[in-house]
């Protein structure tokens, strides 16, 4: 799927999407369950958080 | 680079160009303010909706597309910090006319505040657009 694709699919655009890839921005909650409902996984299969 | 920075960029260069040249006009030559407001403020609009106007042409998909959550939130941050300059140009100016009692100074420091502020909005943006939010 491409960051076009995907960035449709969930409602941001494709420079949004690459900022969510090289961990420049932390996307809100609603989409990160929009990601994960589009790959059909749960939300820590795509998102972590490593802590301070 | 993204439409929200292509926009940026050239409403920054915009601001840049037609506010610098209003300030030579008006500080520099001392052009009254009322002849060259006019030609200022049309002179803005128009180059700054031809710009949108190509901008548009050559990314119709995202030119139409809505302001998404990061966008959002970079303007959010960019207006924030631009309100500073602003502030601080309209604060300096209404020190300045208390002191010499000159109105048109006071003019000509919150205009160019106003200009100013506007140039480091979109500067702002375009940082932000390029690093982490």
């Amino acid at each position: 799927m491409s960051q076009a694709a995907l960035g449709e699919a969930v409602g941001v655009s494709r420079h949004t999407i690459i900022a969510i890839e090289q961990a420049r921005y932390s996307p809100s909650l609603e989409t990160g369950f929009r990601i994960a409902k589009v790959f059909n996984v749960g939300l820590e299969d795509v998102f972590g958080w490593e802590g301070d | 680079m993204s439409f929200r920075e292509r926009s940026a960029w050239v409403m920054g260069c915009t601001l840049i160009l037609i506010g610098g040249f209003y300030l030579k006009l008006v500080i520099g030559d001392g052009v009254p303010p009322s002849f060259a407001a006019v030609p200022f403020v049309l002179g803005t609009i128009v180059v700054s909706i031809a710009a949108q106007v190509v901008l548009a042409v050559i990314s119709p998909r995202e030119a139409s597309s809505p302001v998404d959550e990061r966008e959002r939130l970079v303007i959010q941050k960019a207006t924030h910090f631009s309100s500073y300059v602003l502030a601080t140009g309209v604060v300096v100016g209404l020190g300045m006319f208390m002191i010499s009692q000159d109105g048109m100074k006071l003019f000509h420091i919150v205009l160019t505040s106003l200009i100013l502020g506007q140039i480091a909005d979109y500067g702002a943006q375009i940082f932000l657009l390029r690093s982490r939010v």
